[in-house]
């Protein structure tokens, strides 16, 4: 296990510049400048500009000079907003993005695995049929018509919640049910279909021959085979929250890292985008690692050695 | 759901001379996908609905002289009516019409952004899988690290940097989305390519390419429709995802996406700004998906989840 972490640790170097190198061509290689796209300015400021920024220099060299800065963990300057490092913006946004991802993804995580098992346990059922219908809805109503609804009836009919802006924990409910409601739906159908798979097989037999509660049956052993797939979901999923937080940060006004992340792609804010990329790509690699690992732990069969 | 029992076997028919008839697989999937009542009425929902987007705007142009983009403001919003059986937005245009025109730009996109995706995925999985060896890790390695990269990330990029256009919306959502189909043939290939039709082709000199195209590929058919009809409306949701943020359509032109951005703004005064063309996105993708299953399941009976 220790053999196969390093391993997998080693694995993640030549990944990481990898997307480090793809991510520095496809911003630096984009027509347009960082001080093209706001009022005009003279040519000696410009150069002075550019100077600031180590933008005069030849773009191998910035590379280079990117990597150094970035090992001793510093990602530079923001164009756009010049008294501002990367690091602080992340560091006052990233927080509230990650809050929000974690509110969507216990959410999704509670009711999509409610929803699966009681789907798998009384298969064909009106239970099952409901729960898989409303999984399916879930997954077709979009983020940005379900934040405005979700808005419309709990801040402005009901007054319950807060329909904006950032303050305490009771900011992050709609937006969290608005992010995590389509993996909600997702997880259903994973569980009932990983539950599924298992729900006839040997081992459970034998659980119940021996006299097991039915109860236990079903968490202790059917549960988890209807956990593999959704392990193995969980990374492209905690992908997909992250930036799906940009819409609903959008919708609820939140100072998460989203809305910077676009308004920087327009202002070719170099060091921001590059930031935000490499913030979220290495997060990624880490979570899907994490679930990679955990993997293993809930299936014995999966030898890491 | 659909019933999980065994599928009966195809009814036999027996011709004149007393031969029985076989079925093909697409005949017994077409059999399977009838049978699928959901399915079947998803089927409808999406002709009605692609039809009405593809000549509604036109019909109505032509018969009542609506303009999806002409303004009126001194008309003003206005409550759905006979004459504007959705209402009309801010700017005093039919709401109808720009639902159906905006209709029309989601689903051009989802389907030709899907139809790239799954050019590119299929051959780049199958000449991965049929090289095999070195190649195949790496190809396969690169596949993996867009994995983890916050790909919306990356069409954003894309975006700002190829400007905003409707062709390059669907390139650069194909060019990223094109990952599951690439691994989905990758795992085809691995078992097809050593089978012995593929022995028999290559022992008769056909070259590597021919095998590739005329032997493999088409033998991935099917599972390659199955990915293709479930990545059409996550096309969809994408281009709406970056018209909500105004990255995608550009005014005054709609796209689903932004009316719904629209929509969510003035939902308090204006409620059917956001209720229709949200309503209309909702049945799209709620009709695509329950088709997508319906397909996987009547393909692949073993792919149901």
């Amino acid at each position: 296990m220790t053999g196969y972490l390093v391993r997998r640790v080693l694995e993640l170097v030549p990944t990481a510049l990898v997307i480090i190198a793809a991510s520095f061509a496809l911003v630096r290689l984009a027509p347009g400048s960082p001080f093209s796209s706001e009022k005009e300015i003279s040519p000696e400021i410009r150069r002075q500009l550019e100077a600031k920024y180590g933008f005069d220099r030849p773009l191998p060299e910035q590379f280079v000079r990117y990597v150094r800065n970035l090992l001793q963990g510093d990602l530079g300057l923001s164009t756009k907003y010049p008294q501002r490092s990367v690091n602080e913006i992340i560091a006052t946004g990233f927080p509230v993005t990650l809050s929000l991802a974690a509110v969507a993804l216990v959410w999704s995580l509670l009711v999509g695995m409610t929803a699966g098992i009681i789907g798998a346990v009384r298969q064909n059922t009106v239970w099952d049929h409901s729960a898989m219908m409303a999984a399916l809805v879930g997954i077709s109503v979009p983020s940005f018509v379900l934040g405005p609804l979700l808005v419309l009836l709990f801040s402005l009919r009901l007054q319950m919640l807060p329909p904006a802006g950032w303050g305490d924990w009771r900011h992050l409910i709609l937006p969290g049910l608005t992010l995590g409601t389509i993996y909600a739906a997702s997880i259903a159908r994973l569980t009932r279909g990983g539950m599924l798979e298992v729900i006839r097989s040997d081992y459970i037999r034998t659980a119940r021959a021996k006299g097991l509660a039915e109860r236990l049956v079903i968490t202790r052993h059917m549960l988890r085979g209807g956990l593999l797939p959704v392990v193995s979901y969980l990374g492209p999923a905690i992908a997909s929250m992250l930036t799906g937080s940009v819409v609903v940060e959008k919708i609820f006004n939140l100072p998460g890292i989203g809305p910077y992340f676009v308004d920087a792609a327009f202002n070719r804010d170099y060091f921001l985008v590059m930031g935000i990329v490499l913030l979220y790509a290495f997060f990624l690699l880490l979570m899907n690692l994490v679930v990679d690992l955990l993997y293993g732990l809930l299936d014995p069969r999966i030898d890491h050695a | 759901m659909n019933a999980s029992q065994p599928e009966p076997a195809a009814p036999m028919r027996s011709s004149p001379d007393g031969l029985v008839a076989g079925s093909s697989l697409w005949q017994d999937a077409w059999r399977r996908l009838r049978k699928n009542k959901m399915a079947v009425a998803s089927g409808v929902v999406i002709a009605v609905l692609g039809l009405a987007c593809l000549l509604g705007p036109t019909l109505l142009a032509v018969a009542g002289g609506y303009d999806p983009d002409a303004q009126d403001l001194a008309y003003g919003p206005q409550p759905p009516s006979w004459q504007h059986p959705f209402g009309t937005d801010f700017y005093g245009r039919d709401l109808l019409v720009r639902v159906l025109a905006g209709g029309q730009v989601s689903l051009a996109v989802g389907i030709l952004a899907a139809l790239i995706a799954a050019l590119i995925g299929t051959i780049y999985g199958a000449v991965s899988s049929y090289a095999g060896g070195l190649v195949d890790s790496l190809l396969m390695r690169v596949v993996d690290i867009l994995y983890a990269l916050p790909y919306m990330f990356l069409v954003i990029i894309l975006v700002t940097i190829l400007g905003q256009s409707l062709v390059l919306l669907f390139v650069a959502l194909g060019a990223v989305g094109w990952l599951l189909t690439a691994r989905v043939v990758r795992g085809q290939v691995m078992s097809l390519k050593e089978q012995d039709f593929v022995l028999a082709a290559r022992s008769l000199g056909t070259s590597g390419r021919d095998i590739v195209f005329r032997h493999l590929i088409p033998n991935t058919l099917g599972p390659v429709i199955v990915t293709f009809t479930l990545t059409v409306p996550s096309m969809i949701l994408q281009e709406a995802f970056l018209s909500f943020l105004g990255l995608g359509v550009q005014p005054p032109h709609p796209s689903l996406g932004s009316l719904i951005n629209d929509g969510a703004n003035q939902m308090l005064v204006f409620w059917w700004t956001l209720v229709f063309p949200g309503g209309v996105m909702a049945v799209l993708l709620f009709a695509l998906n329950f088709l997508g299953d319906g397909v996987r399941d009547a393909l692949d009976p073993r792919m149901r989840t």
